[in-house]
């Protein structure tokens, strides 16, 4: 009867943990770790998580996570049932008429299209229609059905990106930054909204992987040195000998001596004196702004500044860069990762309204959570800026070479997580075509990369009550009767696409995922 | 339960407590700054080490309002970018330290400061410091900072170590950081002086000016708590 064998102690493994505690030891833990460690086989280590360096090659990819902000729901896209397969209860369920879904082509997906002369009580009318989408990017796409844990909007976004604490806490956006964002000047920027923009709970990483916060995108370059742009001051020659005049009076002055151990104050000095200078170095302030120079509103050249060579293509791409949040944020994250500043950018609607573009409306309030409102045309109205926004994203990503040598676009090592919060509600009056929606855990998500299991949907949803079913994480066979959370297993499927090594995390084997 | 079961959670329970942090009487904090401002004594062994590190950001508002005050500005001319956008509470605001609820669903302060954060800071001061410098040189009578600083006809300060320079950077950390000036700062700021002379500067008396009043207002005294 040992630990190591069958998993209890024998006698004298339990004297000697007492012995050793007795004498507070510091041994105990390693004793208790090696005795349950020693009952792992390299099988049962892989089917946790185990070592899968084989994946890296020692190049950075890069993570993209878009917050679909209040509940992108998986059936009114790319899981979409049609009355006609519901059965009886198809009129009280959120099914959709013939017309409405379409299929694709060699592919799993499905394709929703919706008209309505307004959105919700908005009168704006709504056209969308998501097969030009899914039929151009189904190659890269994989859709995961999911079961959250909360219908809570901030925790179970900040579930989405953490996997429900997997693995320590962390977001996914850390571990990328943890894998690949040493050598970058601002590994992770963060522009998401509430649940989305939260650091994780493992205060264990270096600074550098937590998320560095923006909230306005298109003005954000400007501070990204500290005194371009500004009028009637020094040189950068007198303002540097100002700055180390002003870092050795701060190391000497009582202040500094008295809270020279303070953690804030340690960490503004290294901000301070290693961090700034390094990204001043690289003119961030021009080179990531997307802004032209256009006087009143934009006189950029009466400051000295002179915006991103890339900054006509952007604002042709996404011509409302200023007014749309997201238009904006597409823009950034793109030069974010071309001029490898960043490995991992996260961007997304935000619950507020937006006001601009063709539409009018650019952003409706509450984001996908307008479903509470009018959930169809909320739904569709939000898939559409989402997809929208992906497609303009995707094609940037694809003209910009990586590596010259593999002939590697920036596209080929990305990975675009469309994180949301949760599912909604399938119930509706009978026939209703305008009907609300509440909160459900049950939902799938959508991810795209060359580096997934491109035109494939884990899992699967029952025509029957329009939920969403399990699959095997490893070998990606569907599970019918599943119907349990596996948040893990989406975290997990992310980074093992993304090359992280994950040893010793504990997560699931999430081969499934990952393109053969 | 098991006789071994119950010992090793019995144990187990006995450790985790011995990590419990212990509840500290001593409450050395700050410590006493020394009496006297000895003129660049230097020594380290005057100061107490705090013992709680419990360092606040101050943040956009309370930044916003001190550097005013300090350099008797309206708060919402202090800086704005491009001219036109306020740097405090519209494009640095999260940077700074603060919330924005409405856009970014940012109810809390981020629990640290960010890489760019300095950044931020420095061009809040910088664009501050250089409309008051141009305001106290435009109107030497109203000066508030710079009194009786006169520059030549090169642009270069009259008097480099003379009282009136001296005054200037007292005033400077009264009005920023409510003390004298040390001996050490005094000397320090009087040599960047002659520093900025000799580089060529175009104007150097002016750029002196905006060079001390960033390094007070910027140092880590003005923006922590």
């Amino acid at each position: 009867m040992s630990l190591r064998n069958n998993g209890r102690l024998s006698r004298r493994e339990l004297m000697k943990a007492l012995s050793m505690c007795a004498a507070g030891s510091s041994t105990l833990g390693p004793l208790l770790t090696g005795c349950r460690e020693s009952l792992e086989t390299p099988a049962s280590l892989e089917q946790r998580g185990g070592a899968r360096r084989a994946r890296l090659d020692g190049k950075p990819r890069f993570l993209i996570v878009v917050g679909a902000a209040g509940g992108a729901s998986i059936i009114d896209s790319f899981l979409a049932v049609r009355a006609s397969e519901a059965g009886a209860e198809a009129a009280r369920l959120n099914t959709f008429a013939e017309a409405q879904v379409q299929g694709v082509p060699d592919s799993p997906f499905r394709a929703v299209r919706v008209r309505s002369l307004r959105l919700g009580s908005i009168p704006l009318p709504v056209v969308t229609d998501q097969l030009p989408f899914v039929t151009k990017h189904k190659d890269s796409m994989l859709v995961a059905t999911t079961v959250g844990t909360s219908v809570n909007h901030v925790i179970a976004q900040k579930r989405s990106l953490t996997g429900n604490a997997a693995w320590r806490g962390r977001t996914l956006q850390e571990c990328v930054a943890l894998q690949y964002g040493a050598g970058f000047p601002i590994p992770n920027v963060n522009m998401g909204t509430g649940g989305y923009a939260e650091r994780g709970t493992d205060g264990s990483l270096p600074e550098h992987c937590y998320g560095e916060v923006v909230t306005n995108a298109s003005l954000w370059p400007l501070g990204l040195d500290g005194s371009k742009g500004l009028k009637d001051v020094p040189s950068a020659d007198v303002l540097a000998r100002a700055r180390e005049t002003r870092n050795a009076l701060d190391a000497q002055s009582v202040f500094g001596q008295t809270f020279e151990n303070a953690p804030a104050l340690r960490r503004w000095n290294d901000q301070r004196i290693v961090g700034q200078p390094a990204l001043e170095v690289q003119d961030l302030i021009n080179r990531l702004s997307v802004l032209p120079d256009a006087p009143p509103r934009m006189p950029l050249s009466e400051y000295g500044l002179s915006g991103s060579p890339d900054g006509a293509r952007l604002r042709a791409a996404f011509p409302d860069y200023f007014t749309d949040p997201v238009e904006g944020q597409a823009a950034l994250a793109f030069l974010l990762i071309k001029h490898r500043v960043s490995v991992t950018v996260t961007l997304g609607p935000s619950f507020n309204v937006a006001v601009g573009g063709a539409s009018v409306i650019a952003n409706p309030p509450l984001a996908f959570d307008f479903s509470h409102n009018d959930h169809r045309t909320g739904q569709a109205f939000m898939w559409a800026r989402v997809l929208g926004v992906i497609d303009r994203l995707v094609e940037l990503l694809k003209s910009e070479p990586f590596d010259a040598a593999s002939g590697e676009s920036l596209w080929d090592r990305t990975l675009i997580y469309v994180a949301t919060d949760f599912g909604r509600t399938r119930s509706r009056a009978a026939n209703a075509t305008e009907f609300g929606t509440g909160h459900d855990l049950n939902n799938g998500v959508l991810l795209l990369s060359p580096m997934l299991r491109g035109n494939t949907v884990l899992g699967g949803v029952d025509p029957l009550t329009t939920l969403t079913h399990g699959f095997d994480p490893r070998t990606g066979a569907p599970l019918p009767g599943k119907l349990e959370s596996n948040e893990p297993d989406i975290f997990s499927g992310i980074l093992t696409a993304m090359g992280v090594d994950t040893s010793g995390s504990g997560l699931p084997d999430a081969s499934a995922f990952i393109r053969a | 339960m098991r006789l071994e079961t119950f010992l090793l959670a019995c144990v187990l329970a006995l450790a985790a407590c011995t990590r419990q942090p212990v509840a500290r009487v001593v409450d050395v904090d700050a410590g006493t700054p020394p009496v006297g401002h000895a003129p660049d004594s230097g020594s380290p062994a005057a100061v107490a080490r705090s013992t709680r590190n419990n360092l606040r950001f101050k943040g956009p508002e309370r930044l916003t309002a001190d550097f005013a005050a300090a350099l008797d500005l309206p708060p919402d001319q202090l800086c704005n970018e491009l001219g036109q956008y306020p740097c405090a509470t519209f494009v640095h605001t999260v940077t700074l330290g603060g919330v924005d609820p409405y856009r970014s669903g940012l109810y809390e302060p981020l629990p640290i400061t960010g890489v760019t954060t300095p950044i931020a800071v420095d061009r809040l001061v910088l664009a501050a410091c250089a409309q008051r410098v141009a305001r106290d040189v435009d109107a030497p009578a109203e000066a508030v900072i710079f009194r009786g600083v006169a520059l030549d006809a090169r642009g270069r300060l009259v008097g480099q170590q003379g009282q009136p320079v001296r005054d200037a950077i007292n005033i400077l950390y009264q009005r920023g950081l409510q003390r004298d000036a040390e001996g050490s700062e005094l000397d320090a700021w009087l040599r960047l002086a002659a520093d900025i002379e000799s580089s060529g500067s175009g104007r150097p008396g002016r750029d002196w000016m905006t060079a001390v009043c960033f390094g007070v207002l910027s140092s880590a005294e003005s923006v922590f708590f």
